[in-house]
């Protein structure tokens, strides 16, 4: 069978993993449990999805003209924030009037930044919407920055269908018109489709949403029939409504999958997903974030010498870290998705709790003293860093990352979530319904990332001229390692 | 660079006439740069240096030295552990006479300052000023994570040296050196012991440290290696001398300056009142002149449970390491009325709960687990090993790469080493640590009765 062919069902952990009763050594038996991310990715090109699991990058849909890099996040929190501020009672009457409440919000935020958003994204978004916003109801049900995952996502195949682990995170879920929105500050004014696999994204989002059994939806939502929203992608300058039936979604799914399969796990995937990149040197996707690393200089930087002998234990290690990838960070989210509550804490990943205060952006949490005895376990293995506070379900929810700041009594703890600037008002959240909450910690799974990422910079990076490379010390260094170059371990003069 | 070149320089003096040849060839290796050997090779010295034996302080030396011959140049300095960087940062600071402007750890919590720590999140962040002082601070220190941030603040030509290289794996040395490579480093230092604990990971490829890793492309490279430790009693050094045995390596010496150091020495000062004890086998235990002292604790009612995400527990082990600690605090006193503090170590999280949920409000923040102990020295030290069950199973405590949990606890320990362990669990059941470590003359066994 060749790489990239679809696969005839997709590897969950057993119960032993899950409940981790095997050791986690190796290679996992078990495959990834990817974002919607993953498989945007995977979908715009195999070599894509090699990059983003063996490379940590995943920037293939990230255009390059660096000006949406860290003005998305602005935007996206602008708009939830103005219209849970409206939905809060909040009357807005003309685009002057939201300058003023975003300077307000953004003043943090550096000027450039700061100005060019409101100019290029929201200006624009506000024109085009005030009528829209303006109508929004006191105490709306809108939610923004909704968490989803499930373990099995179907799709259709053939006559029938296969499941597949899925998670991400929608925008926006708009329960009294019925929609569901991504929002991106891709595009330009004069496009006539959504910016590219934008519309599969929201697509992806809805299937994970609908497949959720209505006993994993938070309690306000139980009554809610997904299949019929309708799905919206939202650029500055236009919305693009986008079908729900879509064969041509469901083919690529499983292909993208299939590749994600294939390149952590048979011996050609890697080499096969090369051979079966999207574009071609002639005939190049212009405003692909990797296009560098396919048709970039390095080619022309042929010192160091020894490259191959590098690549060869790199490869090794680039495998290596996806699998401890695959052992901490996806069973971790099977684990949410596939063992019930109790299971969890008392394998003490998650925690639950019950919310006591909330001011200022500081929970106050009551826990059951067993609880209380893994959290502080957490704390002495050297477990924390931060929390993750999971208001509704694993499945369906908002998550707000906290940091503990002290223990108030015997069974309560103090999280502070200041620094999120997800609007935590009383009606635009799931917060207020619910005082039950779960809690795990957040860990920095983004370090092995790093490490994939610059181990692949270091294997792909050289000089064009020997003379130059000669006198560089990182080469040098590299050469002396991997090559025949003796190594010295110095100081044989002691110096007075 | 170097305002108070003069303390600085008599401070290095000072410190150089105390280290024997070992030290200073290790420095002098620092010193030199990668293409000193003047052929086609590579210089890059590498530290082999066991508990104790002085490898932060080689290193402070090596830079401050560095620094005052060069003083336009600059030195990153970089480990595993934020609590590594800041032992560097309190010997360059405190021994040798840095200013808080002339080494400044940089942090991952970007709120954290203080006395030579400088927390920032983006260097867009920084006022000019900060960002100069940061720019033009001789010797900087950070995590290996953080050497990208901490890179930008560098010139070219900035020495970079990196410790406790067993927590340093592979992938984790060549992305550092990707973060560092536009500074064109004029020379590379690798500091630490091997066979000291490794970064804990699922691939067992990954435990492998960089220095094995060169030494296996390199047969014919021998680091430099430290012997003199300056740590433990001598008694306390024969046990970890057992256990470097166990683990294929060599011995240590002991310096004639901690030969015979003992709890009631001038040095730590204390009193030992052993009427406050009633116990005759606790007397025995926390006699000062038992350094070593391992305890059997087969008669206790001692079980292991397990519990938090597989960790283990024993809760009778748990309450005799609490009443022992309890009785080193009742018992040893200064002459100035302070109490002995001891720490108490485990290898399993859910026991470190567990003990320290039994212990007086005050001893409560001094038991930890093993991992956390790497790198750091206590004057008395408790190690609870929990295993105990007929299967004589000891879990990872025999596991080829985490092994070495027996061989960093022991190692903490300056004059006083107690040891509970299970003798039916541990003793002749083919883990070779232990029977190495309760065969070493030094220890004095007590039996629980």
């Amino acid at each position: 069978m060749s790489a990239g062919s679809l696969l005839s069902r997709w590897k969950r952990p057993d119960h032993d993993t899950l409940t981790e009763n095997v050791y986690k050594c190796g290679t996992p038996n078990f495959d990834p449990f990817p974002t919607v991310t993953d498989i945007m990715n995977a979908a715009l090109c195999p070599v894509a999805a090699v990059h983003n699991i063996l490379y940590g990058r995943d920037n293939a849909l990230i255009e390059g003209t660096g000006r949406e890099i860290g003005m998305g996040r602005l935007f996206h929190e602008f708009i939830s924030h103005l219209k849970s501020q409206i939905s809060a009672g909040r009357r807005i009457r003309d685009t002057a009037q939201i300058r003023y409440l975003y300077e307000n919000f953004a003043r943090h935020e550096d000027e450039r930044k700061r100005i060019e958003c409101w100019q290029y994204y929201i200006e624009p978004w506000c024109r085009r919407k005030l009528g829209e916003i303006s109508a929004i109801v006191r105490n709306a049900n809108i939610f923004f920055e909704v968490s989803v995952a499930n373990a099995y996502v179907p799709f259709s195949y053939e006559q029938g269908e296969r499941t597949y682990p899925l998670m991400g995170k929608i925008d926006e879920v708009d329960i009294e018109n019925k929609v569901l929105i991504e929002r991106t500050t891709m595009g330009r004014p004069n496009d006539d489709h959504p910016p590219r696999l934008k519309d599969y994204q929201v697509w992806l989002l809805w299937k994970s949403l609908c497949s959720i059994s209505n006993g994993k939806y938070p309690e306000i939502w139980r009554n809610i029939n997904f299949d019929d929203f309708n799905l919206i992608v939202e650029t500055p300058y236009r919305d693009f409504p986008v079908r729900r039936e879509n064969p041509e979604f469901e083919m690529l799914t499983h292909t993208a999958y299939a590749w994600i399969h294939d390149i952590l796990f048979e011996r050609r995937g890697v080499h096969e997903a090369y051979g079966r990149r999207r574009c071609t040197y002639l005939n190049r996707m212009e405003d692909c974030g990797l296009l560098w690393s396919c048709y970039g200089k390095r080619r022309t930087r042929p010192f160091r010498t020894v490259r191959d002998e590098m690549r060869s234990d790199f490869r090794r290690m680039h495998i290596l870290l996806a699998y401890e990838l695959l052992w901490s960070k996806h069973l971790f989210r099977y684990q949410l998705t596939m063992l019930d509550r109790s299971t969890l804490e008392e394998l003490g990943l998650t925690t639950s709790g019950r919310i006591l205060t909330f001011e200022n952006g500081n929970l106050e949490i009551e826990l059951e003293p067993e609880q209380m005895e893994r959290f502080l376990a957490q704390r002495v293995a050297g477990e924390l860093g931060g929390y993750y506070i999971v208001f509704g379900s694993f499945f369906v929810g908002v998550k707000l990352k906290g940091a503990f700041v002290d223990q108030t009594s015997e069974n309560r703890v103090l999280i502070n979530t200041a620094n999120v600037r997800v609007p935590l008002s009383s009606t635009a959240l799931i917060v207020q319904t619910d005082p039950e909450i779960s809690a795990y910690v957040d860990q920095p799974w983004f370090l092995t990332e790093w490490l994939q990422r610059d181990l692949f910079a270091l294997e792909n990076w050289g000089l064009e001229k020997a003379e130059r490379a000669n006198r560089n010390p990182t080469i040098r260094l590299l050469e002396t390692i991997f090559g025949v170059d003796p190594l010295r371990r110095g100081g044989n003069d002691v110096r007075q | 660079m170097l305002g108070n070149r003069a303390i600085i320089e008599n401070r290095v003096q000072a410190l150089w006439t105390t280290f024997d040849n070992n030290q200073r060839a290790a420095v002098s290796a620092i010193l030199d740069r990668w293409y000193s050997a003047g052929d086609n090779s590579f210089v890059l010295p590498i530290i082999d240096g066991p508990p104790g034996t002085g490898k932060t302080t080689v290193a402070a030396v090596a830079i401050a030295r560095y620094l005052l011959e060069n003083p336009r140049e600059q030195v990153l300095y970089m480990c595993y552990t934020n609590f590594a960087a800041d032992c560097a940062l309190k010997i360059l600071m405190n021994k040798l006479g840095f200013s808080e402007t002339q080494a400044i750890r940089i942090p991952a919590n970007p709120r954290e300052r203080g006395p030579g720590i400088f927390g920032f999140s983006d260097l867009e962040d920084l006022s000019g000023l900060e960002r100069r002082m940061l720019e033009r601070c001789p010797v900087l220190l950070c995590t290996l994570h953080r050497a990208g941030k901490a890179s930008q603040l560098r010139r070219r030509g900035t020495k970079v040296l990196i410790d406790e290289f067993s927590q340093v794996n592979i992938p984790m040395f060549f992305a550092t050196i990707e973060r560092v490579k536009y500074l064109d480093p004029e020379g590379y230092a690798l500091l630490g012991d091997p066979k000291q604990l490794p970064m804990v990971t699922t691939q067992p490829v990954l435990y492998q440290n960089i220095c094995s890793f060169i030494m296996g492309r390199k047969p014919e490279y021998e680091p430099h290696g430290l012997i003199l430790q300056h740590r433990m009693h001598e008694d306390i050094c024969n046990a970890v001398n057992s256990l470097r045995r166990a683990l294929g390596t060599y011995d240590i010496e002991t310096s004639p300056r901690v030969q015979d150091r003992k709890l009631t020495h001038q040095e730590f000062g204390f009193q030992w009142n052993e009427e406050v004890v009633s116990d005759p086998l606790l007397r025995e235990m926390l006699d000062p002149n038992n350094p070593f002292v391992i305890v059997n604790t087969d008669n206790l009612d001692a079980r292991e449970e397990e519990c938090y995400r597989g960790s283990i527990k024993n809760t009778a082990e748990a309450r005799l390491a609490a009443t022992i600690a309890e009785a080193f605090y009742e018992s040893y006193r200064r002459e100035d009325g302070a109490k002995l503090l001891p720490t108490i170590l485990s290898p399993y999280s859910a026991q470190v709960v567990e003990i320290t949920r039994r212990l007086p409000s005050h001893l409560q923040d001094r038991c930890t687990t093993v991992f956390r102990a790497q790198g750091r020295e206590y004057p008395c030290v408790i190690i609870s090993f929990v295993r105990s069950n007929p299967n004589r199973f000891i879990g990872f405590l025999d596991e080829p790469q985490l092994r070495a949990q027996t061989y960093v606890a022991c190692s903490r320990a300056q004059a006083k080493l107690v040891i509970l362990l299970s003798f039916r669990t541990f003793l002749n059941a083919g883990h070779a640590d232990f029977d190495h470590l309760c065969g070493t003359r030094s220890a004095h066994v007590v039996n629980i009765c």
